[in-house]
């Protein structure tokens, strides 16, 4: 039986001693579908997100990637589990400077050397697939524009271009439209969606907009101090277990 | 003054304890008594320099009289030496400024906080401070005594005054860069290397640009002055028509170093434009 995509056991992390962000998160994810992450600002969801591709270290426990814990890698071996690992960002971190074009082929950067990636020799390969994403993603015009010329929309787009071109067996996306309007939010949100089950690529997504992750999610969980609350599908999501995540009822009327 | 005031004040410290009407001068009366330190040490230095009105008005005679002395510029007279030693002295600005700028490059990222542990930084700095901390004159004449008179020499002082420079200022821009940006091609699975070259550089490259024709600039300035300390250029050739009383030929020398500086500048002007 393959291993599960993902299977995290008792996952903790301290930024600073006796204040855990995490304090214990097991859940394991399988190799489909998306998995909505929900809670109050200060849950730890996009620390428990970065502590999976490890750009914050945790403190304890383990993240078992396909059956390897990524927690023991080191050096290469981390930078290619991390390139199998695609993220899309908040604030879309693009190269600001960078062409929309380099801004996703940067996604190929965990297979190139450095003196190739120095006169962006990418292979012809990756240069037609990120022509074909971008036309996809309805940037076709856009490839030689710089990545600060765009909209917040665009700018995101091209943040979910660069972590497919990844070719990722996992996608991570931390609030990823958190920084949109509504409107953009959702298309968005079928955009990634659309794209990644059509690639059959799981995805964790933090949200803070709890309908639109019900909208889109085929699982949520509910996070609160640290804690896995809630685990379950979208519309077992209660007015009580909203209340029990995010602490009190007042706010929902 | 009333009451109040006064014990808003404070009480007077007991003219025993200096310390305390020290501290309470400085408190009081800080500001009045800083003015008058400065006027009265300036009122002394000029005393003691003999920096007079009078003084003033015969150095301005002779001012006069030495610019007459200048007119006209002579071009001719020593025309051949003039022109090897300001082609010298480009030599050794675009010379110094390419060894200099090749090397502050590597040490500007080592050197950057947000990038490399401490046991680098740490040093890296240190040397960059060192090559900021003298005047290229020193620099030059350490350089004249260590390795000889001639161009090397002029080369090597350049090539450090442009590591302090652009070395510190490189530093800096690449603390401030967005680290967001940085962590989002490290996310990729990029090597430490590839996200410098993508995560990094494009982030600081304009910058980095700019500080070097800056630099290019100040370089071809001060390369007409290591001639006087022996360090090869057109500055030896100038010194020499000073003391030779030679005003035509300095005016002459001077007007070409003008014209220099200027076409250094439009150039690096136009460098910048197409970096940004």
């Amino acid at each position: 039986m393959n291993p599960v995509t993902l299977d995290i056991r008792d996952l903790t992390k301290a930024y600073t001693r006796h204040e855990p962000v995490l304090r214990g998160v097991t859940v394991t994810l399988d190799s489909e579908g998306i998995t909505a992450v929900i809670g109050p600002s200060g849950a730890g969801k996009s620390t428990l997100l970065r502590c999976i591709n490890r750009l914050v270290e945790p403190s304890s426990g383990q993240v078992l990637f396909k059956g390897v814990d990524l927690t023991r890698l080191h050096g290469q071996a981390l930078r290619e589990a991390r390139r199998r690992i695609g993220m899309v960002f908040q604030e879309f971190n693009l190269v600001e400077r960078l062409s929309v074009i380099e801004n996703l082929l940067s996604g190929r950067l965990g297979y190139l050397a450095p003196w190739r990636a120095w006169l962006r020799k990418f292979s012809e390969s990756d240069i037609q697939r990120a022509f074909d994403l971008l036309e996809r993603l309805g940037l076709g015009d856009f490839g030689a524009k710089r990545a600060d010329a765009l909209s917040g929309g665009q700018r995101q787009r091209v943040g979910i271009g660069r972590a497919l071109m990844q070719d990722p067996e996992l996608l991570l996306a931390d609030e990823p439209t958190s920084s949109l309007d509504p409107k953009t939010s959702v298309e968005i949100m079928e955009t990634m969606a659309g794209l990644a089950r059509e690639r059959h690529i799981p995805v964790i997504v933090n949200m803070h907009d709890v309908a639109l992750a019900q909208r889109f999610a085929d699982r949520m969980i509910g996070m609160t101090d640290g804690r896995i609350v809630f685990d379950g599908a979208p519309d077992r999501l209660t007015t009580e277990v909203l209340a029990s995540i995010y602490g009190g009822e007042a706010w929902m009327h | 003054m009333d009451a109040l005031t006064r014990r808003a004040l404070g009480t007077v410290p007991r003219p025993a304890d200096w310390g305390a009407r020290l501290r309470w001068l400085a408190d009081r009366h800080g500001g009045r008594v800083a003015v008058i330190l400065v006027v009265a040490y300036t009122l002394y230095a000029s005393s003691v320099l003999g920096f007079t009105p009078a003084r003033f008005w015969v150095g301005l005679t002779h001012g006069g009289v030495f610019l007459g002395r200048l007119f006209p510029p002579d071009f001719a007279t020593r025309w051949s030496d003039i022109q090897f030693d300001m082609l010298e002295s480009v030599e050794i600005a675009v010379l110094a400024s390419v060894v200099g700028i090749a090397a502050s490059l590597p040490m500007g990222l080592l050197g950057a906080r947000n990038l490399m542990p401490a046991w680098i930084t740490w040093p890296v700095r240190g040397v960059i401070s060192v090559c900021r901390s003298f005047h290229p004159v020193i620099v030059g004449i350490v350089f004249v005594k260590a390795i000889g008179f001639g161009p090397l020499a002029g080369v090597l002082t350049l090539a450090v005054a442009s590591v302090g420079f652009i070395g510190k200022l490189f530093t800096e821009a690449v603390e401030e860069i967005s680290l967001k940006q940085v962590e989002a091609v490290r996310a990729t699975g990029a090597s430490f290397p590839n996200v410098l070259i993508f995560g990094v550089l494009p982030q600081v490259t304009a910058r980095f640009v700019g500080f070097s024709t800056y630099q290019l600039d100040s370089n071809l300035r001060n390369s007409t002055i290591l001639g006087i300390v022996g360090a090869g250029g057109i500055g030896g050739t100038l010194f020499a028509a000073f003391q030779r009383f030679d005003y035509n030929i300095v005016c002459a020398i001077v007007v070409i170093i003008v014209a220099l500086i200027m076409v250094g500048e439009i150039v690096s002007e136009q460098v910048r434009k197409l970096f940004q």
